[in-house]
């Protein structure tokens, strides 16, 4: 009888913190961001993923007052456009929801690029300091249209960034990324072979210069690459924000 | 009454083997598999043939044959834009579009497999989710919506083309429910895991 007892109370120990625990919730708000190489034509939108544990209300248009950019020379104001509440992922056992937040770049007189840029989103109530990752905003030039077929990017196969970038031609073409991208080219006789080194940030939609003696052609806005399932994929790339 | 009878089991039999699916992969311009069938070009011997892996009894729950396992498939899934300049000089054409992405997940089935589409997540019915250990990751990721802009130099005579082509994962194969040694479901079942979807741009001259 004794022992039916101790059994019987043990049980209910034993349910009740399972109990607990399935309906404990997060005390505390993670965010995740990818450090990404972001390239962006001046006056433009672009578009910066962030993936949090919770639906926030951090993360709602309505509650966002003012977004920056914020380098460690310069800092400056990039206009909130608007943000979507997109996928779910699940990560390390957690699911993850993934927001998307539309920015547009301000004019400039040169071409920027900052390292280890942070995304500075003041709320109503606070501010928040994200690391995004890399960031180039240039002017569009385009003086040529060269005689190229095709372009299309190969991705790593166990990250989710650019090995190499093709592109299909005869001419003798001149390729460059921008500052900030370790790279070398390879002509061959029916394309032009662009091997990307990945380094800190990932590359996903970079700006291309194609240039010869005709003039500059300006490639600007491509994703080369996308998945829905970036965290398990960019595993040693994110940046991790938490909100107690 | 025998014509009848026969032909209303051919009607019937096409109708269970109509393969039922989210807008999906089936509808994409062109699906490549090195060395496999999508569910829906299964032959209809070679569906006969799996139905009968699993049609041994069972006193309870899922019987699962799998005839695909995760087989690769790439794909173009659709030209997002095509702009041919006929004027005499370069056009500078500015690309601004917001889309509606589709899913990173799709499931489809035959027979009398049913599933659903709760709260944006992919799911076969009557826990053949759970026998067929899919990964829950795959089922919430889907998106809504997609923004591209792109800035390019159109030059005369010359037509450009921007579409999506991509890479995934296909697994099919029959699934059949017993209740008490009783058949209750028996059909096909597939699910198609994207992993990278990538943008290809063509310039044609005309």
């Amino acid at each position: 009888m004794k022992l039916l007892f101790y059994l019987m109370s043990l049980i209910t120990i034993l349910m009740t913190i399972l109990g607990v625990k399935a309906f404990e919730k997060d005390s505390f708000l993670v965010i995740r961001s990818i450090q990404t190489h972001y390239q962006v034509i001046e006056g433009s939108s672009f578009s910066v993923s962030l993936y949090a544990s919770q639906i926030s209300e951090m993360l709602l248009s309505s509650e966002i007052d003012r977004t920056r950019l914020i380098g460690n020379d310069l800092s400056f104001d990039v206009s909130f456009d608007y943000m979507i509440q997109d996928h779910q992922e699940t990560y390390l056992n957690r699911t993850y929801f993934h927001y998307e937040l539309f920015l547009i770049v301000p004019y400039f007189d040169e071409d920027i690029f900052i390292e280890d840029v942070i995304l500075e989103i003041t709320t109503l109530e606070k501010t928040h300091h994200i690391h995004i990752g890399y960031i180039n905003i240039i002017s569009y030039e385009s003086t040529y249209s060269h005689d190229w077929q095709s372009i299309y990017g190969i991705r790593n196969e166990f990250i989710m960034t650019l090995d190499k970038i093709i592109i299909e031609t005869e001419e003798d073409l001149n390729v460059m990324m921008l500052e900030g991208i370790t790279y070398h080219v390879i002509k061959h006789l029916t394309h032009v072979e662009i091997n990307i080194k990945t380094t800190d940030v990932l590359i996903m939609n970079p700006i291309i210069i194609i240039q010869s003696t005709n003039g500059k052609e300006m490639i600007a806005g491509m994703n080369f690459i996308s998945s829905k399932r970036m965290l398990i994929q960019t595993e040693g790339f994110h940046y991790v924000y938490a909100i107690y | 009454m025998k014509w009848f009878i026969s032909t209303l089991l051919c009607i019937l039999l096409s109708v269970m083997m109509m393969p039922e699916s989210f807008a999906s992969y089936q509808n994409y311009e062109d699906v490549t598999i090195i060395d496999g069938t999508l569910l829906a070009d299964f032959e209809e011997n070679d569906y006969q043939e799996a139905l009968k892996k699993v049609s041994k009894r069972k006193f309870f729950g899922w019987r699962i044959h799998y005839v695909h396992e995760r087989i690769k498939i790439s794909y173009i899934k659709e030209t997002l834009f095509s702009y041919y300049n006929d004027g005499k000089t370069a056009i500078q054409y500015q690309y601004s579009a917001v889309y509606d992405q589709s899913s990173a997940f799709y499931i489809s089935a035959t027979g009398s497999i049913d599933y659903s589409n709760k709260d944006d997540a992919k799911l076969f019915k009557n826990k053949l989710d759970a026998a067929l250990r899919i990964s829950s990751d795959y089922k919430t990721a889907q998106s809504k919506k997609e923004t591209i802009q792109l800035k390019i130099d159109v030059d005369p005579g010359t037509q450009v083309d921007l579409f999506i082509y991509g890479e995934g994962y296909i697994t099919n194969g029959p699934a059949a429910r017993y209740l008490f040694f009783f058949k209750t479901h028996i059909g096909g079942f597939e699910w198609f895991e994207v992993s990278t979807e990538y943008q290809r741009l063509e310039k044609i001259k005309i």
